[in-house]
């Protein structure tokens, strides 16, 4: 793209448009740090890679020891836009405008080309908010092209000199274990950051959020755990080379950031499975029922490209009802599948794509159309085993309480359970075979312990006190407040 | 003087308890001290009276009626509590074995002597107490009339009434005068005039009875009068239950009511500060206050009401049972249309009465009435073709003979159920509900328009009952179902149904109100195929509009074989009938199996 035919309020839009959440400032740099590994080709393993967050005083700091720009590159690639040389199959981002999207949240956006960590050879590109700011309110911002915007309100240092490498090495002298194997880098400065971003930063759930939306590991207990496999299987290459959980060494404020799923998020089953060609999966759900369990932060439907999050099922659901493929309320869907713990990597990402926002998939042709069949077909199962288990468990709660019933409905309560059985294995999306189970009388009270006894004896009183309360105040129009409880127990009594 | 508590059971009715009014004036003419209450009364009141009267009404309340006799019973005994009313009438036995103390009054109370006076008066025939209506906050929608009997009873004994029960001997009552001059005298006049009788062409006094009515101002020509003063009513009210001790709370707030309801655009300046006055008051909510301040100014309140009510009212007499066809002579057409009936109500039970019924609309119709709103039984020993052929024959009179009749379609219920879950011989529960809901539109009744009556019920009989057999929300929003395209496909599938799969279908889907779960289990693939429609709602296809257009379409279209369809309806449709699992899946090492435990 020619960027000196491109009009200066190209930025505004990218900036107001594409990157209107704080957070996603996280997501953009961090991309273009995962993507300059890619470049490596030194002595540098994939385990001395690493990317260090932090934030100091008001400024926000995103380092990387990756390749860094070409040193002849490095100012047409900071002053030109959407011109990116990234390849969509092999990196994250390949749009080429991620870089910018620091500048609505900070007051300078200063870029360092870390062409030599040991020689000390620095490259810098200043963007200053103020300045733009100012130029955006001068008549001639209308008439401006991108590359004259960008010679107003950034300025370049071809080569950091004297006292200005000092600070640069301040920096990172932290961090010098960073280049023992690797000699390049990059850090972008975002200084002077705006409340908004400070308010993100410092919000309660801001490191879990960092660690549902970077490629970052699955924590080591997950390793130990009994579904050990699936998360092997989930870090390695699939066919295509692609590995669907791919992973980076990323720290915020020194703590490393690790998916937040802990061995007890995971429930009763985790089962792996494939959208098509197009993603690999896996799902945790508990067998006796599918709804929200307190205090377990892994619910709902998360979908990933590169191991980034792109969207859940906020975003999902909606859309599908937009495209007509689902019969149900979404939400109904959402709060539905909020039941569970769903993680979706895309792999094909020849016909997969995000949109400009990275906010959900493109629907550019049949192929995204067909991936969007299968979500939709898989969320309804899920609500599917979510209503086969609940009437199941409602038959069998009210067999427990009517025990006279339970010679009449046995066949009828056989018949959910088998129905319930039949839900679970579509939701597992495996074909098993399961035992033909005798049915059990599972309530036995006499070998219930006293506390057990006690809370089913609660639970039988206060169905039937509620529901006589309601009989008794459809019955009655006049009321003695003081002797409310004494009329209620003479009506109880006679009655 | 004894201290007498009259209650009804808090079951839903429109007209207010009769007999209890009528026991009312009995013991208030004794100056014994009543009160009358709707349901249970807190121990604490109930304990200052002596006696308790509790009515009955529909055997389908049976257990409310049951627990509120239990109640007070529990509270003054027994001995002291006394239950009548039809209920208890028709089913005494059934009271019994549920209360074996129970002390019954069955039938009409027509000596004093069976409560254990001796002044043998016959209280059945005693003036109505409209006063005790006042005592409670419940509004019953008939209250506004005169409620009269010119006979009791009826000789014919059909097998679904309970008149041979309540009321076994037929005869004439002579009072109609007297009761409706003391109502007028005491409560004001009231707006319309039901009579009560079973069967009253009957009677050979109808002619007497005619005129009797046109002289209390029910002919068809002497039918206005001015409004009542209620306000009038309610102060006297007001005054004799402060004096008395009694409580006035419901009874002030119609008074409120009143004050409340008055447009000031009305009412001139002068008026309008008194009238502001006690509304101030009103707000300030001390009651004392009000009451003083409306008695100091009773006689231009009482006045002032007077003139602000100076409507003319138009009245109208309602034969409340249906007349009985097949008594119908051209003497008797030509007294009733002397009398401002509207409507007239004449029994259409059976296709059996079809000429008598018939001779009897056009014997009315030749006397010059035109309003009619006929009863028409179902659920009972026809079929439900009879009754789409009965209200179809009742649009076709109408149209030759250009008159207005509603066809009052009523579910018979038996009455010697104690809910209301009969279903007839040749009915099913989805019938039923089906039947209610295509009334629903219409608040029950059934007009005259053709093309109404053919959209609602079909043009022939053979599609009345598929029109019952569709899905209980494609009957609901038939434009919408029909607009859409759902009902077209529906029936497709319908007529892809074998004769025995038809009868199955029924069998299903008259339990899916109780039993939801019917949907899930699994049948032939035609019924499978036919019962996805069932699941669907309004608001579903509302919510997910391209899903369903899309659904439609294929099914329109037959693109879906029935195990596509099957896999389609599965996923998305039912809840929980198995989905087809994917292929390339994987599982983690355990079985998948819901737990019983």
């Amino acid at each position: 793209m020619l960027t000196e035919n491109v009009g200066a309020r190209i930025l505004n839009i990218i900036t107001e448009s594409l990157y209107d959440k704080p957070i996603v400032v996280f997501r953009e740099y961090v991309q273009n740090s995962a993507d300059s590994f890619s470049k490596i080709d030194g002595e540098a393993s994939k385990e001395d890679l690493s990317i260090q967050i932090w934030q100091k005083a008001n400024h926000l700091y995103f380092l990387d020891n990756g390749r860094g720009i070409e040193q002849n590159r490095f100012e047409s690639a900071m002053i030109k836009i959407a011109s990116s040389h990234k390849n969509k199959e092999i990196n994250m981002g390949y749009k080429g405008i991620g870089r910018l999207s620091g500048i609505s949240y900070c007051n300078k956006l200063i870029f360092i080309n870390i062409c030599s960590y040991s020689k000390c050879i620095f490259q810098k590109y200043v963007i200053d908010g103020d300045k733009y700011n100012e130029v955006k309110n001068d008549e001639k911002y209308y008439e401006m092209g991108f590359s004259e915007l960008m010679n107003e309100i950034g300025s370049y240092d071809s080569e950091i000199k004297g006292s200005e490498i000092d600070e640069i090495q301040n920096l990172l002298s932290p961090r010098q274990k960073m280049f023992e194997k690797q000699d390049t880098g990059f850090l972008v400065i975002l200084e002077d950051i705006k409340p908004i971003l400070k308010q993100t930063i410092e919000g309660s759930k801001f490191f879990n959020e960092l660690g549902w939306l970077l490629p970052v590991k699955f924590k080591d207990e997950l390793f130990q755990s009994a579904a050990c496999q699936l998360f092997i299987d989930l870090s390695e290459a699939v066919e295509g080379g692609i590995v669907p959980a791919k992973a980076y060494d990323i720290h915020f404020n020194n703590i490393q950031i690790e998916r937040p799923i802990g061995s007890g998020a995971l429930r009763d089953y985790e089962c792996k499975s494939n959208f098509g060609k197009y993603a690999v999966s896996f799902h945790s759900f508990s067998r006796d029922k599918i709804a929200v369990q307190r205090g377990n932060d892994f619910v709902g439907i998360k979908i990933y490209i590169d191991n980034m999050l792109l969207c859940d099922e906020t975003e999902i659901v909606p859309m599908l009802q937009r495209y007509g493929l689902i019969s149900h309320t979404a939400n109904e869907l959402v709060q539905t599948v909020k039941g569970l713990g769903v993680m979706i990597y895309i792999t094909d990402k020849v016909n997969i794509s995000s949109n400009a926002r990275r906010t959900f998939i493109e629907i550019a042709d049949d192929d995204s159309l067909e991936f969007l069949r299968l979500l939709a077909e898989f969320i309804e199962t899920i609500y599917s085993a979510r209503y086969a288990l609940s009437r199941f468990s409602s038959a069998k709660k009210l067999l427990e309480e009517e025990k006279d019933k339970l010679e009449v409905d046995r066949d009828k309560l056989e018949e959910l359970r088998k129905n319930a059985n039949d839900a679970l294995r579509a939701l597992a999306r495996a074909e098993i075979v399961i035992d033909s189970l005798e049915y059990e009388d599972d309530f036995d009270f006499g070998k219930l312990n006293e506390i057990e006894q006690k809370q089913a004896v609660k639970r039988k009183i206060s169905k039937e006190i509620n529901s006589k309360t309601r009989e008794y105040l459809s019955q009655t129009t006049t009321f003695d407040y003081d002797n409310a409880y004494e009329d209620f127990k003479i009506w109880l009594l006679s009655n | 003087m004894e201290r007498i508590l009259l209650v009804e059971p808090n079951y839903k009715n429109k007209y207010p308890p009769v007999g209890l009014m009528k026991l009312s004036t009995y013991y208030k003419d004794k100056g014994d001290f009543v009160e009358f209450h709707k349901g249970l009364l807190p121990k604490s009141e109930v304990v200052k009276f002596d006696k308790v009267f509790i009515t009955t009404l529909f055997t389908f309340d049976f257990d409310m009626c049951v627990q509120t006799i239990r109640y007070y019973i529990a509270i003054v005994g027994s001995n002291n509590v006394y239950v009548g009313g039809i209920a208890a009438t028709i089913m005494p036995e059934n009271f019994l074995n549920a209360i074996p103390e129970i002390n019954i009054i069955g039938g009409q109370l027509t000596s004093s002597n069976l409560l254990g006076y001796d002044d043998n008066v016959n209280i059945d025939s005693l003036m109505l107490d409209y006063d005790i209506l006042w005592d409670i906050s419940y509004d019953y929608a008939a209250a506004d009339s005169y409620f009269i009997y010119t006979t009791r009873g009826c000789p014919r004994k059909c097998k679904f009434c309970a008149v041979k029960t309540l009321e076994p001997t037929f005869y004439n009552c002579n009072n109609i005068t007297c009761q409706v001059n003391a109502v007028d005298a005491n409560f004001g006049i009231k707006k319309q005039l039901l009579v009560m009788d079973n069967n009253i062409l009957y009677s050979r006094q109808f002619s007497k009875t005619v005129a009797t009515l046109e002289a209390l101002g029910f002919g068809i020509n002497n039918n206005k009068i001015k409004k009542n003063n209620y306000m009038k009513y309610y102060l006297i009210s007001l005054e004799k239950r402060m004096g008395a001790e009694k409580k006035y709370g419901n009874l002030l707030s119609r008074i409120k009511k009143e004050f409340y309801s008055l447009k000031f655009i009305r009412i001139n300046k002068n008026d309008a500060i008194i009238l502001h006055n006690v509304i101030a008051k009103i707000d300030k909510q001390d009651d004392s206050e009000i009451i003083t301040y409306i008695f100091e100014n009773r006689d231009f309140i009482v006045e002032f009401f007077g003139r602000y009510n100076y409507h003319t009212i138009v009245r109208y007499i309602d034969f409340n049972q249906g007349l009985d066809a097949r008594l119908f002579t051209d003497k008797k057409a030509e007294n009733m249309a002397r009398l401002a009936v509207k409507p007239c109500r004449i029994a259409f039970d059976s296709l059996k009465m079809r000429q008598a019924y018939f001779n009897a609309m056009s014997m009315a119709i030749k006397h010059g009435i035109r309003s009619f709103s006929n009863y028409l039984l179902y659920n009972h020993d026809e079929k439900p073709e009879d009754l789409w052929l009965r209200l179809s024959l009742n649009i076709q009179f109408c149209k030759d003979n250009q008159v207005s009749l509603f066809s009052f379609p009523m579910k018979f219920a038996s009455i010697e159920h104690k809910d209301r879950s009969y279903v007839g011989t040749h009915w099913n529960k989805k019938y039923l509900r089906a039947v209610n809901i295509i009334l629903n539109v219409t608040s029950g009744v059934v007009a005259k328009e053709e093309d109404f009556f053919i959209r609602a019920f079909g043009k022939s009989k053979e599609e009345f009952v598929v029109i019952l057999t569709m899905p209980d929300d494609f009957i609901r929003h038939r434009d919408f179902f029909d607009e859409k395209g759902f009902s077209q496909v529906w029936k497709e599938y319908y007529e892809r149904l074998s004769k025995r799969e038809k009868v199955q279908l029924i069998s299903i889907v008259e339990n899916i109100v109780d039993e939801p779960d019917v949907l899930d289990m699994k049948y032939t693939t035609n019924i499978d195929n036919i019962l996805m429609f069932y699941a669907i709602s309004k608001k579903k296809v509302e919510d997910n509009e391209l899903y369903y257009s899309n659904l439609l379409k294929d099914l329109r279209n037959n693109i879906y074989s029935s195990e596509q369809l099957e896999k389609r309806v599965n996923n998305n449709i039912f809840h929980t009938k198995t989905a087809i699992p994917l292929n390339d899946t994987k599982i983690a090492d355990r079985n998948i199996e819901v737990p019983m435990t």
